[in-house]
C-alpha cells in the first residue's frame, strides 16, 4: 500500500557489463522489467548504431514470418482466432536466432516453391476446367433448333428447362443478325469462330468493345459458369463466363483475337462438328480427372507442411520480437573499447537493487563471462520517473488518475483515495438498490470468470467493462448502500420495517404512529424508520422538496469535506518536500479561507439539522422558523453586522470574525511567497560574490539580472493566477458539487417516471399482453437508459469531480511514467 | 461573398477530407529526413530510415536486396492508396475535382501506350509502366487500334478524355509526331476545361487553383515553344497548341509563336517578372535547368495552397508534393545505388 501512496523511490544506476554477457544480461532484465534505459547514443542516427545490422536481420526474419503466416492463414483461416497459449522461456531458449534465420530462409524457399507448384498446377487444372466448360456450354450453340429456342426465350416463353438449369444465356442485344441466316453462316468457311473464357467483371466492357470493333457485324453468345474459380494472384474468388464469337472475315477475326488477348481472356479450340467436339471433350475430361488426383495429393502435402509451420509460428514470432527488443536496447548502450565493457545507464526502483544485482550476476553466469558486471550508483540532477506498483484491483484507479496526468515523482497519489471516494460519489448520484444490484451482479460475473475472459479476445465495449470490473463492483456495492439510504428499489420505496407515519384522510395530514395526538397537526414519529428515508416520503406531496433539501445539503457537505481533504493533502506534500513556504503561505491561508466560508456553511447545515423545529417550544415562538442558509451566507458578506435569524448565540461575532479571516487570507496567499522568494534570491546574490567574479562581462551580468527580474515576475504572476483560481474556485467548485444532487434527482425521477408511465400504465390496461409488453419496455428502458446511460453520465461526473474539484487542490502531475524495458506479455 | 460561403459551408462535405489531407501533408519528409537519407550508405539504410517515417509499412514485406525502382514503386503505391481513399470519401464537386487531377496521368498513359504499340512493345510491359492514378477502362486494349479515329471511337469514348479528343479525330494515322501533337492538344483542352471548372466552383478554390493552372499553362506554352524550335511545326500549328489561359496570353503567346531561337524566347520571357526570376535562378546555378526552376516554383505553389483553408487547392498541393517527394526518394536511392554521391543533394526540399 505504501507504494500506492507515494511513487517508488528510484535510483539512477550505471551498469558495466562484460561484452560477452551483455545480451544475456539484457534478456534477464527484460524478463523482469526493472530498468528504464537511457539512450546513450542520442547523437547517432538509427543506422549508425552498432547493432543496426542485427536489427535489420530481425526485421528480415519478421518479413519471412509474415510471408509464412500469410500462406498458413490462407490454408487455415480459423487458426488465428484463438488466443495462443503462453510460451515458456525454456521453450524460447530451444531455438537460437541464427538457426532460426537459416531455418526460416529454407522454409520460405520451400513454401515459395510449393506455392509456385501449387499455383501452376491449379492454373493448369483451371485451364482444363475452362476448356471443359467451353466445350460443354459452347456446344449448346450447335444444337439444332438452338436459335429458335433463343427466339422463344426472348419472347419470354419457357424453353427446355433442364438444359437451362446450369446455363444462363445472355443475348448480345445489339447484334442485328437475322437469325434465319445464321445456321447457314455457321457452316460457312469464312466465318471465324472464337471461343474462350473471360471473367464476369470485365464482361460488359468486353461486350461493348466487341460491338464497337466489329461495328455490330458479329454474333456473340455468353453463358455464365456456375462454378466459382479461385484466382491465386488476386487471392479472391472470381466468376467466369464462356463466350463464343462468330465473326466474318480473317482481318476482323485477328483483331477480335487480339482484343480477347488484351482482356486477359483464355481462348480454347471449339471444333464446329459434333464428333470432334465429343472426342475433344472426352480427352479434356480424362486429363482433368488425372490432374484432379495430382491436385488432391499436392493439396494434402501442402496442408501438412503448412500446419507444421503454423504450430511453430507463435514461438518464432515471440523469439524474433524479443531479440529485436534486446537489440534495440543494445543500441542504447555505450561501448567502452579500452575495457571491453558495455555501459548501460538508467532508472531502477531502489528496493529492487538487490534483485537487479542478482540478475546481473545471473546474466554473467549464463554467458560464462570472465569479468562480472559492476553496478554503480549515479547522482543525477534529472527528475526520476514516477512508478507505482499496482495490482489487478488498483490498476484501474491508477489509470483513472493517470489519464489526467502522471504524478510528480514522490508526490501524493490521489489514486489511493479515489478507490473509495470515486465509487462513493458515483453512488450518491446513482443511488438505487435495484440498479446497484444489477451492476454488482454484472461485475461479479466478470470477476468470477476473470480467467476465462482474460484468455479471450473481447470486443471493445466488453473489454472496457472487463478492465474496470473492480471499480464497477465497488460502484455497485456503494449504490446498494445509497439506494438503501434513499430507499429506492427500481424507483419503488421499500417498506421493509413498516412506515412510521400514518396518513389521516380527514385532515390530509400524516403524523407519526406513536405521536398522533392531534390529527390536524403533522407531528413526526418519536421512533423513526431504522434506516434511510421513511417509505411514506415517496407518496407525500412535499416529498420532492424534502429529498431536494436533503440531497442539496448533503452534496455541499460531501464536497466541502473532499475539498478540505484535498487542501490537507497539499499540506502533506509540502511537508514531505520540506517546503515551509508552501505550508505557511499557501496551505494555511487556503485552509482558513475555505473553512471560514464553506466550512462554516457546513456547520450551519448541521446546526439546522440538529434543531427540532417541531418542538412545542419552537412552535410557540414566532421567531423560531428554519432560516434560509443561503440568505445567511450572502448576508454575511453583504451586511456583516445584521442578522435576521440567530441559530446559535454569538453568531454575529463569529460571522464577522470569519469574514475578516477570509478577507485577510487572500493577500496572505498572494503576496508573501513571491516576496520572500525574491528576498532569498537577493541574499543569495549578495552572499555569493564569486558568482559575479566569474561573470566579468558587463552585459552578461545584466542578462543574469534580467533573468532574475523575469523570474520574479513569473513567480508573481503564477502566484496571482493561483490565488485567483483558488478564491474563485472555492465558490465554483462548491457549486459544482451540487451536480451530486442534480444527477441523483434526475436518476430517481427518471426511474419513477418509467415505473409509473410504462409499467403501471400498462398494468392499468388489464390486458396480459399489454402488461407483458409494458414490462419488456420498462425493463429495456431500465437497462438501457438507467443502468447504462445514467451510470455512464454519473461516472463522467464523478470523474470530473475527482479530476477538477479534488485534484486541483494538491495534485501537481508533472511527472513522467516509468517505462522499464520489459518483454510484453 | 463566396469566401464567406466557403467559410460556412465547406466543412459540411469536405471538412473531414481536408483535415485528412492536412494530416498527410504533415507527414511529408522534412529536410532533416532528407539529410539523414543522403547520409545512408546502402539502400538497406534507406529502408531503416524510412521505417521511422510515414513510409514505415510500405517496405516491410520487400525481400532484400532492394532496388531504387522497387522503393519508388512501393511509395507511389501508398500515394495511390491514399488518393483513392480520399477520392472514395469525397462528394461532388470535390469528387469531380479529384477526377480532374487524374486526367493528366490518363493522357500520359494514353500516349505511352500508343507510342509503345507503335514500336511494337509488349503491352503487359507497357501497362506496368503506366501511372496507376491514370487508369481508365479498356486501357489494355489500346494496342488493337491503328488510327486516331478508331482510338476515339473504340476506346476513348468511354473515358473522360473523349471531349478533349474531338479535334484530333481528323488525323490520318498515328505517327510519332501526331501522337505528340495529340498529347499537347489533349493537355490544352484539359487545362482549359479544368480552369473553367475551378472558376465555376469559385471562392478560394478559384483563387488558388487558377493561379496554379495559369502557371501550368504558361509552363506548357514555354516548353512547347522550346521543343518545337527547329522542327517542322508551322507557326499556326504551334500557336494552336498553346493553352488559351495563362499570364502569357495573348501577347506573350503571339510573340512566342513567332520566336525562332532560344535567345528570342528568353528575351520574350524577360518582360514577365516571374519568368525573369526563374530564368535568373537557372542562370545563376550552372547545374539547374529552366525545368528545375519550374519544378521548384511548382513546389512553392503547392506549399502555398496549405496556407489557406476551405478550398480544394490542398488536394492538388498534396498530390504534387507527395509526387515530388517520391521523385526525391527515387533520386537519392539512385544516387546511393550508383555510388554517385556528388549529385545526391540535387533533390527539391519540400519542408
Amino acid at each position: 500500500m505504501s507504494s500506492l501512496f507515494r511513487s517508488v523511490e528510484m535510483v539512477k544506476v550505471r551498469l558495466f557489463i562484460d561484452r560477452s554477457a551483455a545480451r544475456a544480461t539484457l534478456e534477464e532484465l527484460g524478463e523482469h522489467g526493472l530498468l528504464q534505459l537511457d539512450d546513450l547514443n542520442q547523437d547517432k542516427s538509427e543506422f549508425q548504431r552498432s547493432f543496426s545490422s542485427d536489427i535489420r536481420k530481425c526485421q528480415e526474419m519478421q518479413r519471412k514470418l509474415r510471408a509464412l503466416e500469410l500462406s498458413v492463414q490462407e490454408c487455415f483461416p480459423m487458426r488465428f482466432q484463438i488466443k495462443e497459449e503462453p510460451i515458456s522461456r525454456e521453450e524460447l531458449n530451444t531455438v537460437t536466432l541464427d538457426d532460426l534465420d537459416k531455418h526460416l530462409s529454407s522454409l520460405e524457399e520451400t513454401v515459395q516453391e510449393m506455392n509456385g507448384h501449387w499455383k501452376s498446377l491449379n492454373s493448369h487444372r483451371q485451364q482444363l476446367l475452362e476448356h471443359h466448360y467451353v466445350l460443354v456450354l459452347g456446344s449448346h450453340l450447335f444444337r439444332p433448333g438452338y436459335l429458335s429456342l433463343l427466339k422463344s426465350e426472348n419472347q419470354g416463353e419457357e424453353g427446355d428447362g433442364g438444359r437451362r438449369d446450369n446455363i444462363r444465356l445472355m443475348m448480345n442485344g445489339k447484334s442485328n443478325l437475322n437469325p434465319s441466316y445464321t445456321p447457314v453462316d455457321i457452316e460457312s468457311p469464312f466465318l471465324r469462330l472464337i471461343a474462350g473464357v473471360i471473367s464476369l467483371e470485365s464482361l460488359s466492357l468486353f461486350q461493348r468493345l466487341i460491338f464497337r470493333v466489329a461495328r455490330g457485324n458479329c454474333l456473340s453468345r455468353f453463358s455464365e459458369i456456375e462454378e466459382v474459380f479461385y484466382d491465386e494472384e488476386k487471392k479472391e474468388n472470381v466468376r467466369n463466363c464462356v463466350f463464343v464469337i462468330f465473326c466474318p472475315g480473317k482481318e476482323l477475326g485477328r483483331k477480335m483475337e487480339k482484343l480477347c488477348e488484351t482482356f486477359g481472356a483464355h481462348l480454347y479450340p471449339l471444333p464446329d462438328d459434333e464428333a470432334s467436339r465429343r472426342s475433344l471433350l472426352a480427352q479434356v475430361s480424362n486429363r482433368l480427372r488425372d490432374i484432379e488426383a495430382v491436385v488432391a495429393t499436392t493439396h494434402s502435402q501442402r496442408l501438412e507442411t503448412l500446419s507444421e509451420i503454423g504450430a511453430k509460428l507463435a514461438l518464432w514470432w515471440k523469439k524474433v520480437s524479443r531479440e529485436l527488443m534486446i537489440f534495440h536496447c543494445m543500441n542504447m548502450l555505450n561501448y567502452d573499447t579500452s575495457r571491453n565493457v558495455y555501459i548501460a545507464q538508467g532508472w531502477t526502483p531502489q528496493d529492487q537493487l538487490g534483485l537487479l544485482e542478482s540478475l546481473l550476476h545471473q546474466g554473467c553466469q549464463i554467458a560464462r563471462a570472465q569479468v562480472s558486471s559492476v553496478l554503480e550508483h549515479r547522482v543525477s540532477d534529472s527528475v526520476p520517473p514516477t512508478y507505482f506498483r499496482t495490482n489487478k484491483f488498483t490498476t484501474v484507479f491508477q489509470n483513472i488518475v493517470e489519464s489526467y496526468g502522471i504524478a510528480t515523482y514522490r508526490e501524493l497519489n490521489p489514486a489511493c483515495f479515489t478507490i473509495i471516494t470515486f465509487p462513493f460519489l458515483f453512488a450518491v448520484m446513482f443511488g438505487d438498490v435495484g440498479h446497484g444490484l444489477l451492476m454488482c451482479l454484472f461485475a461479479s460475473y466478470l470477476i468470477i470468470f476473470e480467467r476465462k475472459f482474460a484468455n479471450q479476445k473481447l470486443n471493445e465495449i466488453l473489454q472496457f467493462c472487463y478492465d474496470g470490473r473492480y471499480i464497477i463492483l465497488l460502484m455497485g456495492i456503494f449504490s446498494l448502500y445509497t439506494g438503501l439510504i434513499y430507499n429506492e428499489f427500481f424507483g419503488v420505496a421499500m417498506n421493509i420495517f413498516g412506515s412510521r407515519w400514518k396518513f389521516n384522510a380527514s385532515s390530509n395530514f400524516a403524523c407519526g404512529i406513536d405521536n398522533c395526538v392531534d390529527p390536524s397537526q403533522s407531528l413526526p414519529p418519536k421512533n423513526i424508520y431504522p434506516i434511510g428515508f421513511d417509505p411514506i416520503w415517496s407518496q407525500a406531496l412535499n416529498g420532492l422538496t424534502f429529498f431536494n433539501s436533503y440531497k442539496m445539503k448533503l452534496s455541499i457537505v460531501l464536497g466541502v469535506a473532499q475539498m478540505v481533504m484535498g487542501i490537507f493533502l497539499s499540506y502533506l506534500n509540502a511537508r514531505y518536500f520540506q517546503q515551509s513556504l508552501d505550508i505557511f503561505y499557501v496551505f494555511l491561508p487556503q485552509i482558513i479561507f475555505m473553512n471560514a466560508i464553506f466550512g462554516y456553511l457546513v456547520i450551519l447545515i448541521f446546526i439546522k439539522w440538529s434543531i427540532d423545529w417541531n418542538s412545542s417550544s419552537c412552535l410557540s415562538n414566532p421567531s423560531c422558523r428554519p432560516p434560509d442558509l443561503k440568505q445567511i451566507l450572502i448576508g454575511m458578506f453583504m451586511n456583516p453586522g445584521s442578522l435576521d435569524m440567530q441559530l446559535f448565540p454569538g453568531q454575529k461575532v463569529v460571522q464577522i470574525l470569519l469574514l475578516v479571516c477570509a478577507i485577510v487570507s487572500v493577500p496572505w496567499m498572494l503576496l508573501p511567497k513571491p516576496l520572500i522568494l525574491r528576498r532569498r534570491y537577493k541574499r543569495l546574490e549578495n552572499s555569493a560574490p564569486w558568482r559575479q567574479q566569474v561573470i566579468h562581462h558587463g552585459n552578461e551580468e545584466e542578462k543574469e539580472e534580467n533573468a532574475q527580474e523575469q523570474d520574479f515576475g513569473e513567480i508573481f504572476v503564477h502566484q496571482l493566477i493561483h490565488t485567483i483560481e483558488f478564491v474563485l474556485g472555492a465558490v465554483s467548485n462548491t457549486a459544482s458539487y451540487l451536480r451530486l444532487w442534480a444527477l441523483s434527482l434526475a436518476h430517481s425521477e427518471l426511474s419513477q417516471v418509467f415505473l409509473e408511465k410504462v409499467l403501471y400504465g400498462s398494468m392499468a390496461l388489464n390486458n396480459a399482453f399489454a402488461v407483458w409488453m409494458g414490462f419488456l419496455l420498462w425493463f429495456g428502458l431500465t437497462i438501457g437508459v438507467l443502468c447504462l446511460m445514467e451510470s455512464l453520465s454519473a461516472f463522467l461526473h464523478a470523474l470530473r469531480l475527482h479530476w477538477v474539484e479534488f485534484q486541483n487542490k494538491f495534485y501537481q502531475c508533472e511527472g513522467r511514467k516509468f517505462v522499464p524495458f520489459r518483454f510484453e506479455e | 461573398m463566396e469566401d464567406i460561403r466557403d467559410l460556412v459551408a465547406f466543412n459540411v462535405d469536405d471538412g473531414y477530407i481536408e483535415a485528412l489531407v492536412r494530416g498527410y501533408k504533415s507527414s511529408l519528409l522534412t529536410s532533416i529526413d532528407y539529410v539523414n537519407l543522403t547520409q545512408c550508405e546502402t539502400l538497406e539504410d534507406v529502408r531503416m530510415h524510412l521505417n521511422g517515417t510515414e513510409y514505415s509499412t510500405v517496405l516491410q514485406d520487400e525481400p532484400s536486396p532492394l532496388s531504387p525502382s522497387v522503393i519508388a514503386e512501393k511509395c507511389s503505391a501508398k500515394l495511390v492508396l491514399d488518393f483513392q481513399y480520399i477520392r472514395s470519401q469525397s462528394t461532388y464537386p470535390l469528387t469531380k475535382f479529384l477526377d480532374y487531377l487524374t486526367y493528366p496521368y490518363m493522357i500520359d498513359n494514353l500516349v505511352l501506350l500508343v507510342t509503345g504499340t507503335l514500336h511494337e512493345r509488349d503491352i503487359g510491359e507497357l501497362l506496368e509502366k503506366c501511372n496507376p492514378l491514370g487508369t481508365f477502362p479498356a486501357m489494355s486494349t489500346l494496342s488493337i487500334v491503328s488510327t486516331p479515329e478508331e482510338l476515339y471511337r473504340e476506346i476513348l469514348i468511354d473515358t473522360p478524355l473523349a471531349p478533349y479528343f474531338a479535334e484530333c479525330v481528323s488525323f490520318d494515322d498515328l505517327t510519332e509526331r501526331n501522337i505528340e501533337i495529340i498529347r499537347n492538344v489533349l493537355y490544352k483542352a484539359y487545362l482549359e476545361d479544368f480552369y473553367q471548372f475551378c472558376k465555376k466552383i469559385g471562392g478560394t478554390t478559384e483563387k488558388m487553383m487558377c493561379e496554379i493552372l495559369q502557371f501550368e499553362a504558361d509552363r506548357r506554352t514555354i516548353n512547347i515553344t522550346l521543343n518545337s524550335l527547329g522542327s517542322k511545326l508551322s507557326r499556326e500549328e504551334r500557336e494552336n497548341l498553346y493553352p488559351s489561359i495563362g499570364s502569357l496570353v495573348p501577347e506573350g503567346t503571339w510573340k512566342l509563336a513567332r520566336a525562332e531561337d532560344v535567345q528570342s524566347v528568353h528575351s520574350i520571357l524577360e518582360s514577365y517578372d516571374l519568368f525573369r526570376r526563374l530564368l535568373q535562378s537557372s542562370a545563376d546555378n550552372p547545374g539547374k535547368s529552366l525545368e528545375d526552376a519550374f519544378i521548384e516554383y511548382e513546389v512553392q505553389l503547392s506549399k502555398k495552397t496549405f496556407e489557406q483553408q476551405f478550398h480544394y487547392g490542398v488536394f492538388y498541393g498534396f498530390l504534387k508534393l507527395r509526387e515530388q517527394e517520391i521523385r526525391n526518394i527515387l533520386w537519392i536511392c539512385e544516387c546511393i545505388s550508383q555510388r554517385h554521391r556528388s549529385g545526391i543533394s540535387n533533390y527539391v526540399t519540400i519542408f
